[in-house]
């Protein structure tokens, strides 16, 4: 692979595009390589000579317009992608592939060095997930600086409702199988992005390799369950944190509701009556109200990449997280994540009071948004030098 | 004394459980001639507001000529209505609610439900006021009786594997009340029905008409077609799943082993630790099971349905003749002080943080858990035993009744064939049984765990 090309999707870098784009050239001009400025059209029209033993050259689409290119130019770079929104970027995608393939083709399973990334079934929604030559990357979000007004927000969004889930476990395991589920729910520390993170347990493999009842995947529903006893574990808390911070307002979806046996001491306890049922995530308008936000848990990473680019936006809202997302937070911005509030769930409470102190608060913000731009730069950097053969 | 016993199964299998058939076995141990029907033969879903109408007319008017019976007891009124009042004639009827609740097989009308002759046992003493109300009972007519154990099943020799045990159930009927909250979120009926979950939580023995009545919940959920009584039941089953929830949590890292149905496995997505606290490939299917659960906890949960109230449950019987220690939640005015004094010896929680002391000091203090643990014993040895509740049960109706003692007769069981039509009355094929083989051979256990 030896042509790199740098996405950037003009929708939302209208201000950064010429800095990012400068940044890169500067960066690739002081090892001695050059980079092209081209637009969709440009790759389409130019005729490159795709020589696996060339040097490595950079490119640069100003905009996101897979409909102009070929599949076979596209599939034969490594595609870049500067944006924060992820899902954007898949639809973007899909609508390519939809729109110009019409028979089935191989599925990633069997794409080699050589061949196309896009070779996904025709049903096969694309994912950016899937593919290791599509790195999606966050970069340069738009400060908001609306002032925070309200103390304290928490997402209680959950994803199983209980006698609907457990059936899974139930219809699918042996007695060891649920021990072994519920052994790794209740001691996993990080959420489970791939199956080799499961370890070798023999029960856990048959977890996965037996054929699904539900139309889910087996990760997906480890880490729904992971996230929503990390929920429940919150509501338990929520007392305690209501007596360090009055006025909370919570967010709830109506799996909540669903899961009232649960919910009981939240829905009912009083003091605890501001309650916002939210249908769908939440967007950055919610995040922005508040002084201190307690991120619920997602259990996909674009979510949780979503967040992270609120949070990027947000520079009077601190975010606390669950210290299970450290590794996939780590991911994406690298040493920045050092500077973000993870909590402990046993150490919630105190965490919120701490940040209760003015000066405590604003020097820990103050850290967060310096990481966050080095993060920024470091990362254009970062992949530069990489697509230079030489990071 | 001739006996008819007329009793309900929830079990799967239509078979009778062990709490039924040592009832059985009670009477039959009194010296009276005992008949059983089982109420299910007799109604078409124990739901039904009425008999069966596969019922033979004369097939049961044959049976009741043939035998004349002293005393007729079922379990939560069951089959007490057409036929079989019409031919029990003014024998005296005892009813005991085992499930708080009567079936309404005599009608749906509650003034009318209860003769006059009939005699209503409930297990739990605040019950009682509630049941004059609802049913329009004598006080004369109605009696608190508490549920009871069978010390002998126990075996104090096995060693002791399980630090804590629970058997129970996880209740997942939340629909009802969770599918109200989210239609009208927001509305005035989401804080309404929050009024209800607060105020039966506080009182459960509330009447559940006056309540919605009160609260202001009657048109939506006559419009929804729910009837105060399960809107009550549900909110009742997601009190009882919070308390467990509550406190199971609390000691799931103390060596908790948690027993019951399927429905407890739905604790995975509540509480992970918890649910892998539970024995799933140890159905308590018998009583053998249950009591070797006990027998090898140093000790037993108990954490009641919050419809028991001040009742104690089957289970608090069971473990106080165990050689576990019981360790029980707080009841208001519990019958458990009524019962035994308020200096009774079982150690009892409040809250999460007492449960998990309480459990924490006596499975470190061996000597002291056995000291309560024959104190516990000796509570249940006597008077609280299927033998003895059964002769307090005849003696409600017959003062006098003296037990022939070492006389156990055969119990005749009544065979769905010999109530309905088309098959002709087998009266000289008519099993009987040996009541201990049975008892022996149960699979089911129906206590209301």
């Amino acid at each position: 692979m030896n042509i790199f090309i740098f996405i950037l999707s003009s929708q939302n870098f209208d201000g950064d595009r010429d800095q990012i784009i400068s940044y890169i050239q500067h960066n690739a001009l002081l090892h001695g390589k050059f980079v092209s400025i081209l637009t969709a059209a440009d790759i389409e029209n130019r005729d490159f000579i795709l020589d696996n033993h060339d040097a490595s050259y950079i490119a640069i689409i100003k905009s996101m317009s897979f409909q102009s290119l070929r599949l076979e130019v596209l599939s034969r770079m490594k595609v870049i992608y500067l944006n924060h929104s992820i899902d954007a970027f898949n639809d973007a995608v899909n609508k390519f592939i939809f729109s110009n393939l019409a028979g089935p083709i191989k599925k990633e399973a069997d794409a080699t060095e050589d061949t196309s990334v896009l070779q996904v079934g025709p049903r096969d929604k694309f994912s950016v997930s899937k593919f290791e030559r599509f790195e999606p990357y966050l970069y340069f979000p738009k400060k908001l600086s609306k002032p925070a007004s309200y103390p304290l927000g928490i997402d209680f969004s959950m994803h199983c409702h209980s006698s609907e889930q457990s059936q899974f476990v139930l219809k699918r395991f042996d007695v060891s199988g649920f021990q072994s589920i519920t052994h790794m729910l209740s001691t996993r520390n990080s959420m489970v992005r791939k199956p080799s993170e499961l370890g070798q347990s023999d029960d856990l493999i048959d977890f996965l390799l037996s054929p699904p009842v539900v139309k889910e995947h087996p990760l997906d529903f480890i880490n729904k369950n992971i996230c929503d006893s990390r929920t429940a574990d919150v509501f338990r808390s929520v007392g305690k944190i209501n007596e360090v911070v009055g006025g909370i307002d919570i967010f709830i979806n109506p799996v909540v509701i669903k899961n009232i046996s649960l919910s009981y001491n939240l829905l009912c306890t009083e003091g605890l009556n501001t309650f916002h049922l939210v249908r769908s995530k939440l967007g950055i308008g919610a995040y922005a109200k508040y002084k201190l936000f307690i991120v619920g848990h997602g259990y996909r990473i674009e979510e949780l990449s979503d967040i992270i680019f609120f949070d990027m936006c947000l520079p009077n809202t601190l975010f606390l997280y669950d210290e299970i997302f450290f590794n996939d937070i780590e991911k994406m911005i690298g040493e920045a994540t050092d500077a973000l509030c993870f909590y402990k769930i046993q150490n919630l409470a105190c965490k919120i009071s701490d940040l209760q102190d003015k000066v405590v608060r604003q020097a820990t913000i103050e850290k967060i948004n310096i990481a966050y731009s080095k993060c920024n730069s470091r990362s254009i950097k970062q992949l530069v030098l990489r697509s230079l053969g030489v990071g | 004394m001739k006996i008819l016993l007329i009793l309900h199964t929830y079990a799967a299998d239509g078979e009778f459980g062990s709490f039924a058939l040592q009832l059985v076995e009670g009477f039959a141990n009194t010296g009276a001639e005992v008949h059983v029907i089982k109420a299910n033969d007799l109604v078409d879903g124990l739901g039904a507001t009425a008999l069966s109408s596969e019922l033979d007319k004369n097939k049961i008017k044959s049976y009741f000529t043939r035998n004349k019976f002293d005393l007729v007891f079922n379990t939560n009124h069951a089959g007490m209505g057409g036929l079989i009042k019409k031919y029990i004639g003014q024998a005296p009827v005892i009813s005991w609610l085992v499930d708080r609740n009567p079936f309404l097989h005599a009608g749906k009308n509650n003034n009318k439900l209860f003769s006059k002759t009939t005699h209503v046992i409930t297990s739990s003493r605040a019950n009682v006021d509630n049941l004059i109300y609802k049913f329009n009972l004598k006080e004369d007519n109605i009696h608190y009786l508490p549920f009871m154990t069978n010390p002998l099943s126990f075996n104090d020799k096995i060693n002791k594997s399980i630090n804590i045990c629970f058997i129970g159930s996880f209740f997942v009927n939340e629909k009802v009340v969770s599918q109200l909250l989210l239609r009208n979120y927001k509305n005035k009926y989401y804080l309404r029905v929050l009024d209800a979950l607060s105020s039966l939580e506080d009182d459960f023995d509330q009447d559940d008409e006056s309540l919605v009545k009160e609260i202001g919940l009657c048109s939506l959920l006559k419009k929804q077609k729910i009837s105060p009584s399960r809107f009550k039941g549900a909110i009742g089953n997601i009190i009882s799943n919070k308390k467990r929830l509550d406190y199971l949590s609390e000691v799931s890292d103390l060596g908790l082993h948690l027993y019951g149905t399927d429905n407890i496995s739905s604790l995975a997505t509540h509480s992970p630790s918890l649910a892998s606290c539970f024995q799933s490939s140890y159905f308590v299917n018998s009583r053998e099971r249950l009591c070797n659960i006990y027998d090898r906890s140093k000790i037993g949960l108990n954490i009641n349905h919050h419809q028991a109230t001040t009742g104690l449950s089957y289970r608090v019987f069971d473990i106080l003749a165990s050689s576990a220690l019981l360790v029980t939640n707080k009841q208001r005015k519990s019958d458990l002080e009524y019962l035994f004094g308020a200096d009774h010896p079982v150690p009892i929680y409040s809250t999460s943080r007492e449960l998990k002391t309480i459990c924490k000091h006596f499975l470190q203090y061996e000597s002291e858990r056995e000291q309560l643990i024959q104190e516990c014993n000796q509570l249940v040895a006597e008077e609280h035993t299927f033998d003895q509740r059964a002769i307090d049960l005849i003696r409600i109706a017959y003062p006098k009744f003296a037990v022939q003692t070492g006389r156990s007769m055969p119990v005749t069981f009544i065979q769905k064939n010999d109530l309905v039509r088309d098959d002709g009355l087998m009266a000289n094929k008519r099993p009987c049984y040996n009541i201990k083989e049975m008892i022996h051979c149960a699979h089911n256990l129906v206590s209301r765990h």
